[in-house]
């Protein structure tokens, strides 16, 4: 059973991490991987956010609300900053544990939640004006639906912000940064390891005609931790 | 209106001045194939993005208006850079009550008719011709579109365009009709979206070879034109 009196993102963050688990509304627990990042790109993404002095954040694919904690304990610790938690699946999939974890951490006044798919939530986010300096693109691992992710944040993104696309071993989403390398003015920052890939905006889109750059195909290997720990999730998939 | 256009080649802006729609304006081969296939495959809710000086809008809505039913959507942005000639020739034909123009950028108007309620039996993709741009005007024209509506794509020889269509072909529920030529490519839709959230097949890379007109056109418009 977990302590579901914590105060705080950051204390609730550890102890998911410590314990494999998150709990739903009638106390029964759950696995949050693979679904959820694991606790390495965390720590990449609340240095990227806190180093980086990044106070307006949004992510696709909130699920358990694992990386949505990382991001808004920061915002909390330094008493600055809003993040916007994108899901369409929030309510059903994930049992509104995700909802949950931001209650339990204290987080309703920093994290907008839009329980909609990616495709319908990024237009009318950028239609309201909202302006962003960090998105996390963990939504449908699909190369026409990260992209899609990817080009909506971007036109809501200042330059030199900075957007992380999570499970980049996936082709879909590793083609994805591929062409935005290639095509967009991005740069990529060191990463942790393969399943991370952190790129930061150089200049607004300013493409013309029919502008276009091959782009390298490939997935980047999953590192042997990642390839373990997603085997349970891939193989119920399999198998239903 | 449409004969007059292809066999003069030119268009005319509302002061009278005469302006050559090539490469801008589809050839009349595609216009006839897109026509034959909105007449006999009863497509009658229509959209395309990238309006520019009316050509494919005049061969969709001079369908509907023949049969008298159908309804078309055009999308462009960027109407002023064309002079308004488009909505001026489907008012001169007589067409504008078969249509509905929205000047905004496809990224924008897209998802809006798609929270509207829009349904589609036919869209023509020949906005931006950017492989982000072009696939992103086909998930929100896929979500759309009913089971057998055709999609098709303009402009197929630009590598971004061949990518585009590849994708789509390995990836979507889709299946390649017979086009006149390699600047049209033609897609019905076989079944919703239903791939699992990680589903991914590769891609060939997808130049196809240019006819020589089409060529030409890329020539026109890279070389004497300036653009990229």
């Amino acid at each position: 059973m977990l302590n579901t009196e914590v105060r705080g993102a950051a204390e609730l963050l550890r102890q998911i991490y410590e314990t494999s688990s998150v709990e739903a509304s009638d106390g029964t627990t759950v696995s949050p991987f693979p679904s959820g990042i694991p606790r390495e790109h965390a720590d990449e993404i609340m240095r990227l956010v806190r180093e980086h002095g990044l106070t307006r954040t949004l992510e696709t694919g909130m699920a358990y609300g694992v990386s949505t904690l990382a991001i808004g304990s920061v915002h909390q610790d330094r008493g600055e900053g809003t993040h916007i938690a994108i899901d369409p699946g929030q309510d059903t999939h994930f049992k509104g544990i995700g909802r949950l974890n931001v209650e339990r951490a204290g987080l309703e006044q920093r994290v907008r939640m839009l329980v909609k798919r990616a495709d319908a939530a990024l237009p009318m986010l950028r239609e309201e004006g909202v302006r962003l300096d960090f998105g996390l693109i963990d939504g449908r691992h699909l190369f026409d639906f990260a992209l899609l992710d990817f080009f909506y944040i971007d036109r809501m993104l200042d330059v030199g912000g900075i957007v992380a696309f999570h499970d980049t071993w996936k082709a879909g989403v590793a083609e994805v940064v591929a062409f935005v390398l290639a095509n967009r003015a991005y740069e990529r920052l060191p990463q942790v390891d393969h399943g991370l890939t952190v790129l930061r905006k150089l200049a607004d889109d300013d493409r013309k005609g029919w502008f276009h750059r091959d782009f390298r195909r490939g997935r980047q290997r999953a590192t042997l931790r990642y390839s373990v720990m997603s085997l349970p999730g891939r193989l119920r998939r399999r198998l239903s | 209106m449409l004969d007059r256009i292809y066999a003069t080649g030119t268009v005319e802006a509302e002061d009278g001045t005469l302006l050559r729609p090539f490469p801008s304006g589809l050839p009349r081969s595609h216009a006839a194939q897109i026509a034959s296939l909105v007449r006999e495959r009863e497509l009658h809710r229509t959209l395309e993005t990238g309006l520019g000086y009316g050509l494919s809008a005049l061969a969709i809505c001079e369908v509907h208006e023949a049969r008298g039913s159908g309804s078309h959507i055009a999308i462009d942005p960027n109407q002023e850079r064309y002079r308004s000639i488009g909505l001026l020739n489907l008012r001169r034909a007589g067409l504008d009550h078969r249509v509905r123009v929205v000047e905004a950028r496809s990224d924008e108007a897209l998802p809006m008719l798609r929270a509207e309620g829009v349904r589609l039996d036919f869209a023509l993709i020949d906005g931006r011709h950017m492989l982000d741009m072009a696939l992103l005007d086909f998930v929100y024209v896929d979500r759309m579109l009913d089971v057998g509506g055709i999609v098709a794509f303009h402009d197929t020889w630009m590598p971004a365009i061949g990518e585009a269509v590849a994708y789509v072909v390995a990836n979507r529920a889709y299946e390649e009709l017979d086009a006149v030529d390699h600047g049209l490519a033609v897609l019905r839709k076989l079944g919703e979206d239903d791939r699992p959230w990680d589903y991914h097949r590769d891609f060939p890379r997808g130049r196809r070879w240019p006819t020589v007109r089409d060529g030409l056109r890329n020539f026109w418009t890279r070389r004497l034109r300036g653009r990229h």
